[in-house]
Formats: C-alpha cells, structure tokens, sequence
C-alpha cells in the first residue's frame, strides 16, 4: 500500500511479450507489482487485456520473458494464482459454501483450516446465510461473489480478475467494488484486475497501468492516492479519471 | 426537450395502466408490470432505466405488441396496438441477425416481407449501412462483425422500415464499457440525423444520462412499476464526465435499490 513504499515486490514481470504467429498481441512488458498492492490495467478495446492475463496466470505459454512471484519463476503447482473470470464459474453440483472451498481443496488445504477460512470469507461477503444453497439457487451477481470469494480463499500469491463486473447495473457495480476492496484490505491480498471500465479502475485501485493499442506495451502508469472510500464526484478523483480517459480515449 | 418546431409537442405513445402477469411452470403466477401510465411524446427520447428484474423489458414488448397486457392498454398515435408492426422498429439485446443473410440482405428483410422492389430496397438499406458507418460490409456476414458492428446493423436494419417509433431493448448489454460509450455517442449522432420517437431500455445509468430526453424510472422490484421521473435537461452531445450529469447520476443512483 502507499504509505508503506517498503513493501517488497511481490511480482515482477520481466520483457514479456506474446505473438500469435506474425501477430505480436504483448510487446516486452515490465513491471512489478508489491505485495498487497491492488493494480488495475486498463487499455483500448482490443489492446490483448485478456491474451495479458492469460500468460500471467500461465494458462498460455509466452513467447518471451518471464514472470517471477517473489523471485522465483511463478509455478502454478507452486505458487498460489487465482482467477476470477468474466462470466460466474460455479460448479453447480457444489454448494456454496463447497464453492468457495473449491481451490483449497485443490491446493491441499486441510479440512479444518478450509471450513475456518471459507467461513470466514462469507462472513466477509455476507454469503454466510446461503452457504448451503446451490449456484442455480442463487442471482448472477451471486455468483460472481461466489467466484471472488473462491480466489480469495487459496491465500493466493497473485489474485488475477478479468473485469469481473461488466455489465452490471451500477448500484450493484458500487455495491461489489466496495465489498472487493473490503477483502483485498483484509487480506492483504496481490491483485491484478483488469477491466475496461475507467471510473472501475481508479475507484478500486491504487495504481493504474494504462496500456496502449497491439502490439501492446504499458503507456503510462497513474498513481491513485485518494483516500478511501473514494468519492466518485470528487474533483480530484474525476481528473484522475479524465486523465486516464484522454490516455485511451478511441470512442 | 428537443423539439424542432416551436409547436406543442404530440402524444406519440400513451400506456394506459398497464399490468402483465406471468404463468411459470406449477402454476405461479408472476406478476411483472403492474398500472403503468406513461406518456412519450413525438421525437422524444425516453430512456426506461431500473436495475435487473424490474419489468423493463416486457414493457418495451408490450409497446412492441410482442406481449398482449392482461389489463390496460396502449396506443399509437391514438390507435390501440393490438400486434407488432413497422411503424414500430426494435433492436434487441441479443442482435437477431440472420446469421446466413449478409449485411444487406439482413437490414433489407422487412423491405423484402414487404414486397418493396429490389432497386429501392437496395437504396434505403445503403442509405441506413451508410448512416451506421458499415459501408464496406455490406456483403459480410454476422460472424464476420463485432459485437458494436453486429448492433449497427440491427439499427439499419430497424430504421429501414421507416418507423416512426425505435424500440430498443438495452442493445448494448453486451458490450465492453468503451465500445458502449462509442455505440453511444453513435446512437445520439443518428437520431440527431433522423429524429424518432425512442424508447430505450437499459439498466445502466450512465446511458441513460447520455442518451435521454426524460428517464423513467423503475422500481427494483416485481411486480414492475414506474419509481419516478427525470427530465435530463442537458446540452448535446453530453459528457460522461461533466459536473451536471455526474450530480445528476448520484442523484438517480441514491434513489435506485440495491438488488443482490
């Protein structure tokens, strides 16, 4: 966090770059993300804000360059990376509660220490009333919050969320932003989010990494140190998002 | 309100309190619009905002004729609508292409169904490929667009038959924040160009805000019913950004429920 610039680096992201053929998508990116920090990466339509996550998570071999996760090579038999989708993925044979003990159980987390944790999360996100209940009983915002609270849970080393929020109508939109700061700060997880909603990106993080059209590298970064919660019609909160605006601006 | 003649405005769509329910499967009955009255006159564009599962949508489609009310009706420039028809032009969330017709042939079909001869379908589908920016295209397919593309020409293809009314059913649900800004923006220039009467459904406010003449607003809630007012009385083209539609926002936002 901010006020603490002594936090250690958490991620470092070394020449990265991705190519699909003669189609460079990700062109030698560098940067490094602290531990707790919350970092947003917004970019034009199309930039390969997805093809990015994609090669972070490892879910897609890159072309060049590496990804380290306090130093070493990020694994993911090793080191725990969580991802958050577009769409709500719940194992609908599951409940909730067996949802978002889901990736601890994948990562061999003991029974105990599972129930502990899950039930702390939902206490957090106020899930806890339909622990027992199934996806297909629940709203789509639901289970979006199921799917967050899963990434949570595995403690992850780096927590990846690829506009997790989009369409959805923006009371709710306020509503799951705050409650996404609430367990980031709590836990003091690493998160990456991404999202091409502007104002999304400076009300939740605390540094924005602007990115530019394929072949994709990072423009700019922007620092938000606004205090929280941020208010939406503050007048410097609205120049940070003009700013960030003008910077991609293609619409 | 935007009207080009100093004249009094004309009632163009009156909804005489309305009430729709639903049968679901056991039986259970769903009440999803209850005595909704609503005036919109000529030329206006009125955007119906509310969050999700609030009746919006089966208003829309009971103005389309796609749904018959149980109880109340609506008219049409004082005629009562008892089906759809062209006067009445929709775009829908889920663009209905035909995903075997090109370009051209799908913004042409109303024309076709209508026997309009093939040289002037022809010129009224350029002259609506051209007004949504698709010219170029005209002979590619569906799944050779983008989402944003896709809408276009569901506009085109709604405008060609000239209605007098555009109905649209949050067309841009589908699409990422930018490309929707930029759809937005779109959708003002066009209807600056060729003025209808417009309802627009959508859960967004800041769309709304953008777009609108007059926002009604619903209840979060079944069964649907009309929350309050505002007239968005705000130069064009407007700004996402700007001070006024920025207090404006927190205004309908505060005044909007929460629904988890």
């Amino acid at each position: 966090m901010l006020e603490d610039q002594e936090s250690p680096v958490k991620i470092r992201v070394n020449n990265l770059t991705k190519s699909f053929g003669d189609l460079t998508v990700l062109n030698d990116i560098n940067f490094t993300i602290k531990k707790g920090e919350l970092l947003a990466i917004v970019g034009p339509t199309g930039c390969g804000k997805t093809t990015f996550l994609n090669c972070l998570s490892k879910l897609m071999p890159t072309t060049k360059g590496e990804i380290l996760i306090d130093g070493e090579v990020a694994n993911p038999r090793k080191h725990n990376i969580s991802y958050v989708f577009q769409e709500p993925t719940c194992l609908p044979w599951r409940t909730v509660r067996e949802n978002v003990a889901y990736g601890m159980e994948i990562k061999g987390v003991g029974k105990e220490e599972r129930e502990e944790r899950a039930n702390k999360i939902m206490e957090l996100v106020g899930l806890s009333s339909c622990a027992d209940l199934y996806p297909n009983q629940v709203s789509a915002s639901m289970m979006q919050r199921i799917a967050v609270s899963r990434a949570f849970a595995v403690n992850p080393d780096l927590l990846l969320m690829d506009e997790p929020y989009g369409q959805l109508d923006v009371k709710l939109r306020y509503y799951l932003e705050d409650e996404l700061v609430k367990l980031w700060r709590t836990l003091g997880s690493t998160v990456l989010f991404v999202t091409h909603n502007i104002e999304e990106a400076v009300y939740v993080a605390e540094r924005i990494l602007v990115l530019t059209n394929k072949p994709t590298s990072i423009k700019q970064e922007v620092v938000v140190d606004l205090p929280r919660p941020r208010d939406l019609i503050d007048p410097k909160f609205v120049e940070i998002r003009k700013l960030v605006t003008e910077l991609i601006r293609w619409w | 309100m935007n009207y080009e003649c100093g004249c009094d405005p004309k009632l163009k769509i009156h909804c005489d309190n309305v009430s729709k329910t639903f049968i679901q499967k056991g039986n259970q009955e769903v009440p999803v619009i209850r005595n909704v009255s609503l005036d919109v006159m000529e030329n206006e564009f009125l955007v119906v905002c509310g969050p999700g599962q609030c009746g919006k949508s089966t208003l829309l489609k009971i103005i389309a004729g796609l749904e018959i009310p149980d109880t109340g009706f609506v008219t049409l420039d004082g005629q009562p609508i008892t089906g759809p028809g062209p006067d009445r032009g929709m775009v829908f969330q889920s663009y209905m292409l035909f995903a075997w017709k090109t370009v051209r042939d799908n913004v042409e079909l109303g024309l076709k169904l209508r026997n309009v001869p093939a040289n002037e379908r022809h010129e009224i589908a350029q002259h609506y490929i051209d007004m949504v920016g698709l010219q170029g295209f005209e002979n590619h397919y569906p799944h050779q667009l983008s989402g944003g593309m896709k809408q276009r020409v569901g506009i085109a293809r709604a405008y060609a038959n000239a209605p007098t009314v555009m109905l649209l059913d949050e067309p841009f649900g589908q699409l990422d924040a930018q490309t929707r800004m930029f759809m937005q923006k779109e959708t003002a220039r066009i209807w600056e160009q060729e003025k209808r009467t417009v309802i627009f459904v959508t859960n967004n406010i800041d769309e709304a805000l953008f777009l609108a003449d007059r926002i009604v607003l619903m209840e979060g809630k079944l069964p649907g019913t009309v929350k309050t007012e505002y007239v968005v009385d705000l130069p064009r083209p407007r700004d996402h950004i700007s001070e006024a539609l920025l207090k404006l926002r927190k205004e309908i936002t505060d005044n909007t429920e929460l629904v988890l």
